[in-house]
């Protein structure tokens, strides 16, 4: 029986959970699991998982169909499969990134340690590389060969086809000139003339067309790369950017290592601090000590050194992040008093009315222009801005390199996320029951007990409802910030995709698309999580 | 206190209400209300739907400001709302985000500023034990019935302390039997504290059962205190006992009798109203 | 120029009337000098049902003496049952007489007593309420008859009314006396007697000033179909009551202007005005002297005084 009473408060408690972190989907699931009218559940599954999971399967199949059938300059359309790939290799890289970096840090015994096995790794993946590299070069010859073959007879018609359309003309040629010659002996009207003349040009045209046919033809079969070449050039590319990576750890492992630019320093250090005693003249003391004080400040400076990462899709996400996290909080709370003001006050609400209706509809691409310039004259001098030197040696964030553009994204995210939860603050304190407002007066409460007893927990539903599309709106205004200013994040993925033009290009944009969209879904779960949590009664939405 | 404010504890005189009309001259919905309370007494108040009843409940509470006339708690004439007046809405208008406990706390803290976080709490939990809610102190409005809710709400209103009670309909939404049940609960905390208290109903049982005094109010606009009755049943009252008074119909009929007649000769008084209405919004046309 | 208008519901009937003993005191007029003075008995009658009897007995009340003498001291109408051994002991012996209950009224000129007017009436269906102000400045019965009421008697002792509510309280705010016919369907005659087998035809409430201060009472009188009151119960309400500048006569002209004088006959009206307006105080009519419309043998007029002029009057004929 206790038993009984225990799986069912699991259950319950599962199923709160569900129900609050908005994931109402799921509840079918649980009740099943647990044995609950199975019938029911299984027709609800079907119904509200098994359908969306088949229509978004049939999405990407329609995906996958119509993708490599539309041509565009910067190539095919990318597949399912290849955006796949490119988030694969867009992991890989931030992987290297990481081992890098580690690397970049080891210092002794571990240094050697990794060495010992990053030159083992190097031996088989060379070995592994080149045994590719032959691969690639046999089926590169006989895809030569195939094409060659393919090819031959081709090029035969062309040729032959462009011998016959010469003599043709020429032929066409020597009779116009006859005609002609008939015209001014009056053997023939001009009008004659004109007809051959316009004859022979259309003949000209059709000859060109067929030559043209053949043409297209043999272009299509020099372009073609049959997939196993295809397969096989990936396969060699990766193994050989494999081994260039190994060999760059090797470097960040020995030259490149922080411990041995720093022991290095320190050595230079030491050897010139000798030379200071051993040293005769003023000139030469004053030298060598210059050498050590310099030295000396080298290797402090080389030991609080940072590996200098490069900028991977992964690294872009959580800047954004960040940016986003900044121009939210500040929205909000710049937002949440005012609102709470306009909603206390109609003189205040009166009064900032007219300033709401001009700036709200204001694009964000203006916006990010005006902070850029206003918040930019703030920052004269970033690297050593106590600002940013601060923010840039805190523990986690220090590693998003804050700047400049950083703090007018960031802005113009605050901007433009400021008046949805502006106007949903006024709008939920304006609105408090009368009756609670009575309750209010009757106890006669104070101003700061008004509002934190009654008027801010009767509108925090709507208020988080505002901070929500706040948020909402936010991202995506950042993304467009991030690629006008470039400042690094998500935004700026997409736009030096764009610019760049590699193969991966499109892969990439679209893998950030996806990226984007699925962080600004789970952002607004969150919010919704977070209203459900302070909504007072249950009837807070869920969409 | 002297014989003289105890007698004449709520003084309400020549009390009026007038709500702009764009239209014309104001409508005055309340006129020339007058009504004492004594120091104890229940009073309830009766009369159709829309007479102004709330409207003369609010402006004793000071919700609601006065348009002429005075009102005197104790011989002191009433500025804006307090403490000493507490109010039971017509809903029950708890703070939906608060437990049952923090909802009375709410009122305690603000009436007992120099208690001990202690005292506070035994305050609230022997009020929440009066009307009988000792069980869910923790509970949220959402999570209670209609007459629990009504119930925190009597108690958030007497654990104030008020020297005047004011209850607008309290029992207004809810079945007859929880409204016995209310009333019995209300009935033995009244006379037990011996709070003042105006009572607004619509059930002539419930005005009979409950108060000392009944005043009947005409309809609106204009409405005015149309007729009081005394009940003389002593307190503390056995609802039994007084249904089976020999005389209990006589009262019932008088109010319903009053009811009545207001209800037939309204139209003729709206008329009447209106007459002059438009008198005072043609006089400068004309003129 | 003041003018007085009939109050359109004239009661007029040929049956035995409810009142049917009629005595008028008065007090003298005192000098500063005369500290004690007594209320004086000028008339008496007893209305039978073929003529009107006077009785010559005379009788004097001190102040709180007799009926006359408490309603006097009491500065109220004073109501006394059949039972009651006082009514026995009345300065004149009216033992004989079928008189249940006194009624005793008195009239106030400027805040001081002129009259005390002490109507006997018979058994019949009705009722006197004398209603007074309590101390919650509202009206609550302090005495009363009725007979064939017995509901609205129990739960007329529980009802209060406050200036402005019901005929009492009406009376009591504009300090005039008016006449409701058929109270039961009329709008401000609040009480119901629907319960009781008797329907009551008319009501009849006068103010009853009292001395420096305004009504401290009302008196309600409810009769019924069968046996009204009086014979002819008119109010006269006087439209303007303010002495024209330099008017040295005291008797200002009353004019009557309701359609209902024809009954009684215009002139014969503004006679009565007139003598009221001369002499300032209740007025006897009888058939000998005074000339009284044709059919009647009997009449009281009660002036209601505002300060020093005369507002209304109560022409009671039988
Ligand atoms: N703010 C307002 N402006 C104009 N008129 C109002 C306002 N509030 C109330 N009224 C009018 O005043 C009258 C009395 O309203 P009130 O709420 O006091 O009635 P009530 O007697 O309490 O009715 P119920 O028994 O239905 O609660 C109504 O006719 C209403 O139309
Ligand atoms: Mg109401």
């Amino acid at each position: 029986m206790s038993e009984q009473t225990r799986i069912e408060k699991i259950k319950y408690g599962l199923l709160k959970t569900i129900d609050v972190s908005g994931f109402k989907v799921f509840d079918p699931v649980v009740r099943l699991i647990f044995g609950e009218e199975p019938q029911k559940q299984v027709k609800d599954i079907t119904r509200f998982m098994l359908m969306p999971i088949v229509f978004v399967c049939c999405c990407l199949v329609a995906w996958n169909f119509i993708a490599p059938r539309h041509k565009t300059k910067s190539g095919e359309v990318p597949t399912p499969a290849q955006v796949w790939n490119a988030l694969t290799i867009n992991d890989t890289l931030y992987d290297r990134e990481n081992e890098k970096e580690s690397d970049f840090a080891l210092s002794d015994d571990q240094r050697e340690a990794k060495i010992e096995e990053v030159k083992t790794l190097i031996e088989t993946k060379e070995s592994e590389s080149t045994k590719l590299k032959e691969e690639l070069a046999t089926i590169e010859a006989s895809a030569k060969q195939k094409k060659a073959e393919a090819l031959a007879p081709l090029q035969a018609e062309y040729s032959e086809l462009k011998t016959t359309h010469k003599e043709a003309r020429a032929k066409r040629k020597i009779e116009a000139e006859s005609l002609a010659e008939a015209v001014t002996k009056k053997k023939a009207t001009t009008e004659e003339l004109l007809t051959f003349l316009r004859d022979s040009s259309r003949l000209k045209e059709d000859e060109k067309e067929k030559e043209q046919i053949i043409k297209d033809q043999i272009a299509e079969i020099n372009n073609e790369k049959p997939k196993s070449l295809q397969a096989a050039q990936m396969a060699s590319d990766s193994a050989a950017t494999e081994v260039q990576h190994l060999k760059k750890r090797l470097d960040y492992l020995s030259s490149g290592n922080r411990s041995l630019k720093v022991a290095k320093a320190k050595d230079s250090a030491s050897s010139a601090l000798t030379e200071l005693e051993s040293a005769k003249s003023p000139a030469e003391i004053l030298a060598a000590a210059n050498t050590v004080v310099k030295n000396e400040e080298r290797a402090s400076k080389i030991a609080k050194q940072e590996y200098p990462r490069a900028s991977t899709i992964w690294f872009q996400m959580w800047r954004s992040l960040f940016t986003v996290f900044i121009g939210f909080v500040l929205a909000a709370v710049v937002a949440i008093p005012i609102g709470i003001m306009c909603g206390l006050n109609r003189v205040a609400m009166a009064c900032l009315t007219p300033i709401i209706s001009i700036f709200k509809p204001v694009s964000p691409v203006v916006w990010l222009l005006i902070f850029q310039i206003v918040v930019g004259a703030f920052f004269p001098n970033p690297e050593t801005h106590p600002f940013f030197v601060f923010l840039n040696s805190l523990p986690i964030i220090g590693r998003l390199n804050a700047n400049p553009a950083l703090i007018f994204s960031a802005c113009t995210v605050a901007m433009c996320a400021l008046w949805p939860a502006l106007v949903n603050t006024a709008l939920g304190v304006s609105s408090v029951e009368k009756d609670h407002m009575n309750v209010a007066k009757v106890l006669r409460l104070g101003l700061w007990s008004r509002l934190t007893k009654i008027i801010i927990p009767s509108s925090l539903p709507l208020m988080f409802a505002g901070l929500r599309i706040s948020l909402g709106v936010g991202w995506m205004v950042l993304i467009a910030a991030e690629a006008l200013s470039s400042s690094e994040g998500l935004g700026k993925f997409v736009w030096d995709e764009y610019q760049n033009g590699s193969s991966l290009t499109f892969s990439n944009i679209l893998l950030a698309c996806f990226v984007i969209g699925i962080i600004g879904f789970i952002l607004d779960r969150i919010m919704i999580v977070l209203q459900r949590a302070v909504s007072f009664d249950d009837g807070a939405a869920t969409v | 206190m002297s014989k003289n404010t105890s007698n004449r504890y709520v003084e309400i005189s020549n009390l009026t209400k007038a709500y702009p009309n764009p239209f014309g001259r104001d409508i005055e919905v309340v006129k020339d209300f007058n009504m004492i309370l004594k120091k104890g007494e229940i009073v309830s108040v009766i009369g159709h739907s829309g007479c102004g009843k709330s409207t003369v409940l609010t402006m004793v509470a000071g919700l609601n400001p006065i348009s002429a006339g005075e009102l005197a708690v104790e011989g002191k004439q009433i500025s804006g709302p307090g403490p000493d007046r507490s109010v039971v809405f017509q809903s029950p208008c708890l703070l939906p985000w608060m437990t049952t406990l923090e909802n009375v706390m709410l009122g305690v803290k603000q009436c007992y500023p120099h208690g001990t976080r202690k005292q506070r709490r035994q305050i609230c939990e022997h009020y929440l034990n009066l009307v009988g809610l000792a069980d869910s102190m923790h509970k949220y409005p959402r999570e209670m019935s209609g007459g629990m809710q009504q119930r925190v709400g009597i108690a958030r209103a007497i654990a104030l302390k008020p020297q005047v009670l004011l209850l607008d309909e309290p029992f207004g939404r809810l079945d007859s039997l929880t409204r016995m049940d209310l009333q019995d609960t209300i009935l033995e905390i009244l006379d037990r504290e011996k709070i003042t208290t105006m009572v607004i109903t619509h059930d002539v049982d419930e005005a009979i059962y409950m108060s000392d005094r009944i005043c009947m109010m005409t309809n609106g606009p204009e409405a005015t205190v149309g007729q009081i009755l005394e009940v003389p049943f002593a307190r503390p009252r056995v609802r039994a006992d007084v249904l089976d008074h020999p005389r209990y119909y006589d009262f019932r009929f008088a109010l319903i009798a009053f009811l009545e007649k207001q209800e037939h000769s309204k139209d003729a008084h709206i008329q009447a109203v209106h007459e002059k209405l438009q008198q005072g919004s043609e006089e400068p046309v004309s003129a | 120029m003041t003018t007085m208008t009939l109050e359109p519901s004239t009661l007029t009937s040929e049956l035995l009337t409810l009142i049917n003993y009629v005595e008028v005191w008065t007090l003298p007029a005192t000098d500063e000098s005369e500290s004690q003075s007594v209320l004086q008995l000028d008339h008496a009658y007893v209305i039978g049902r073929e003529d009107v009897r006077r009785l010559d007995s005379t009788g004097r009340n001190g102040l709180g003496e007799g009926i006359a003498g408490s309603a006097w001291k009491q500065q109220r109408p004073v109501i006394l049952q059949g039972e009651n051994s006082a009514v026995l002991q009345h300065v004149i012996d009216i033992s004989g007489l079928p008189i249940e209950v006194l009624l005793a009224i008195p009239v106030y000129r400027d805040y001081q007593l002129v009259n005390v007017v002490v109507f006997g009436l018979t058994a019949g269906c009705g009722g006197v309420e004398i209603w007074s102000r309590d101390d919650r400045d509202e009206l609550a019965i302090s005495g009363s008859y009725y007979e064939g009421l017995s509901s609205f008697e129990f739960i007329s002792q529980y009802v209060r009314f406050p200036k402005g509510a019901g005929v009492p309280g009406a009376c009591w705010k504009d300090g005039r006396p008016r006449i409701i016919a058929q109270p039961h369907a009329a709008p401000n005659f609040i009480r119901s007697f629907d319960k009781d087998p008797a329907q009551l035809s008319q009501c009849i409430g006068l103010p009853i000033g009292r001395e420096y201060g305004f009504a401290g009472s009302v008196i309600l009188l409810l009769s019924d179909e069968a046996k009204p009151l009086a014979r002819n119960f008119n109010l006269w309400q006087c439209e303007s009551s303010t002495p024209t500048e330099g008017d040295t006569n005291p008797a200002v002209r009353f004019t009557s202007s309701s359609l209902d004088t024809s009954d009684l006959g215009s002139d014969w009206c503004q006679s009565v005005c007139d003598r009221v307006a001369i002499d300032r105080q209740t007025l006897l009519l009888t058939s000998g002297s005074d000339g009284l419309p044709v059919g009647f043998r009997f009449g009281v007029v009660i002036p209601f005084f505002c300060n020093e002029s005369i507002d209304d009057l109560a022409v009671l004929l039988f």
